[in-house]
């Protein structure tokens, strides 16, 4: 006489969610000589047709999640007699070819979630490396070839890692320790360059962009005010720069000298840029606050894994405050311009 | 810090009990799996989970400590229930005894030696 499987009768989604939950106890117990998969399959098997006995058919999730979780997370499902890695009875070579073989057999053989963390992982790995070596190369020759390589890895491990923890979310799994060495890292790189691009280098960029309009525009203005000098005067006719029209012309007055006029002598530029910085950061703190107040969701989408925690509350303080900083950095220039007698 | 250390100490103690707690189910009759599973958990503080049961019957299978056999169930289909083998008879004999040493010795030592 043999055990045959019954038909549990359990809804789609919960026949989904224990076929998961038994893929993820026989990957746990890959590897483990002293058990038998098969047999504790099978004893899993009994157990929730025992615990399902008396409840309404089709079972829903919910009551199937219930008897998962008193069963335990397949995670702890190694016996309690089983060597740890560490141990005195397994030697490195032993140890180091059995975590080969469970990695092989989870590649080809274990659940999804296992195996698109460890996809994700040895692109990101790959990824790495190859784009450190582009880093180092002549980015004439083959640098220029190996660097694309490297940050096209780098997207399709995060591609992955999303992909992996989305199925584990579907199946009602969580991302345990292990799999968040393996999902996270291209995650955490992907949402630190995402939180630079977006978050820190517009007002950087911003502030650069700026300052160099203004200088432009001053040396124009200066010129222009100078009366335009060049040809006989300057045989090479070319145009002068702003420190040379400074120095040739010490007696004209721009309107960025005026404003300048207005600040502490003693480092006037440097403290302007400084002011244009606060401004254009002010302004975009204000945008993005309130913009990720607005849609958390999509800012933790955004930011997985960083954002997960993100709630807008938070973001809407940042922006006001921001917004405070920005109407206080309006109220300083008009003061400022107003004293220079330019307004 | 206290509370790592005594989860840590807590799961390792478990660990150990649990086996000797499940042949010690099986030392009057034979049982199945799921009743096994079921009356050890209805002891405070020893099951974590009702899964981690199972692999200690698969390894005590493959050990030689316990066998099984299918019997048919009114209530559905056939039932395997473990039973202790000689081997694992004598062993929870010895376990028994080496845990009431156990047991006894730390008893005694709480008893004399000031805790405070």
């Amino acid at each position: 006489m043999t055990y045959a499987p019954t038909n549990l009768g359990l809804a789609p989604d919960a026949e989904a969610r224990l076929d998961n939950y038994l893929r993820q106890v026989r990957a746990a117990l890959t590897g483990t000589p002293d058990v038998s998969p098969d047999e504790i399959e099978a004893d899993i098997r009994e157990h929730v047709e025992n615990e399902l006995q008396t409840c309404v058919r089709p079972v829903s999730l919910s009551v199937l999640e219930a008897v998962l979780n008193r069963l335990g997370p397949p995670t702890q499902w190694l016996p309690t007699g089983r060597a740890t890695p560490r141990g005195e009875l397994l030697s490195v070579w032993k140890y180091a070819s059995e975590q080969y073989r469970r990695i092989k057999n989870t590649l080809w053989r274990g659940p999804e979630d296992w195996r698109l963390a460890y996809l994700a992982f040895g692109t990101f790995a790959f990824g790495f490396f190859v784009f450190l070596i582009g880093t180092q190369e002549d980015h004439h020759s083959r640098g220029s070839a190996t660097m694309p390589l490297g940050i096209m890895s780098l997207i399709v491990s995060y591609i992955l890692s999303r992909a992996g923890v989305s199925l584990l979310r579907q199946n009602g799994g969580v991302v345990d320790s292990a799999r968040k060495w393996l999902l996270y890292p291209p995650l955490v790189l992907v949402s630190l360059v995402l939180l630079l691009a977006l978050v820190v280098s517009p007002p950087i960029i911003a502030t650069a962009g700026s300052y160099e309009a203004v200088r432009h525009a001053d040396r124009q203005e200066r010129w222009e005010l100078a009366g335009e000098p060049r040809g006989a005067h300057f045989p090479d006719r070319r145009y002068l720069s702003n420190d040379e029209l400074k120095k040739q012309y010490p007696d004209v007055e721009t309107t960025l000298d005026k404003f300048l006029a207005q600040l502490p002598r003693i480092g006037a530029e440097p403290l302007a840029v400084l002011f244009l910085f606060v401004g254009c950061g002010s302004l975009w703190g204000a945008v993005v606050g309130l913009l990720a107040s607005r849609f958390p969701a999509t800012v933790r989408a955004l930011f997985v894994p960083l954002g997960n925690g993100f709630g807008g509350k938070w973001a809407g303080r940042v922006g006001l405050a921001c917004f405070a900083i920005l109407v206080i950095w309006c109220g300083l220039v008009s003061r400022i311009a107003t004293d220079a007698g330019l307004l | 810090m206290d509370a790592d250390f005594l989860a840590n100490w807590t799961t390792q103690m478990r660990k150990g009990l649990l086996e000797l707690s499940v042949l010690a189910t099986l030392k009057a009759q034979r049982m199945y799996g799921y009743d096994i599973v079921k009356r050890l958990s209805s002891v405070e503080g020893l099951v974590m989970g009702e899964g981690t049961i199972y692999p200690i019957l698969s390894r005590f299978k493959k050990e030689g400590l316990v066998e099984t056999t299918l019997a048919e169930s009114p209530e559905g289909p056939a039932r395997k229930y473990y039973q202790l083998t000689d081997r694992g008879r004598q062993l929870l004999g010895k376990m028994l005894v080496s845990w009431a040493q156990v047991r006894d010795g730390i008893e005694a030592v709480s008893s004399t030696e000031s805790l405070l």
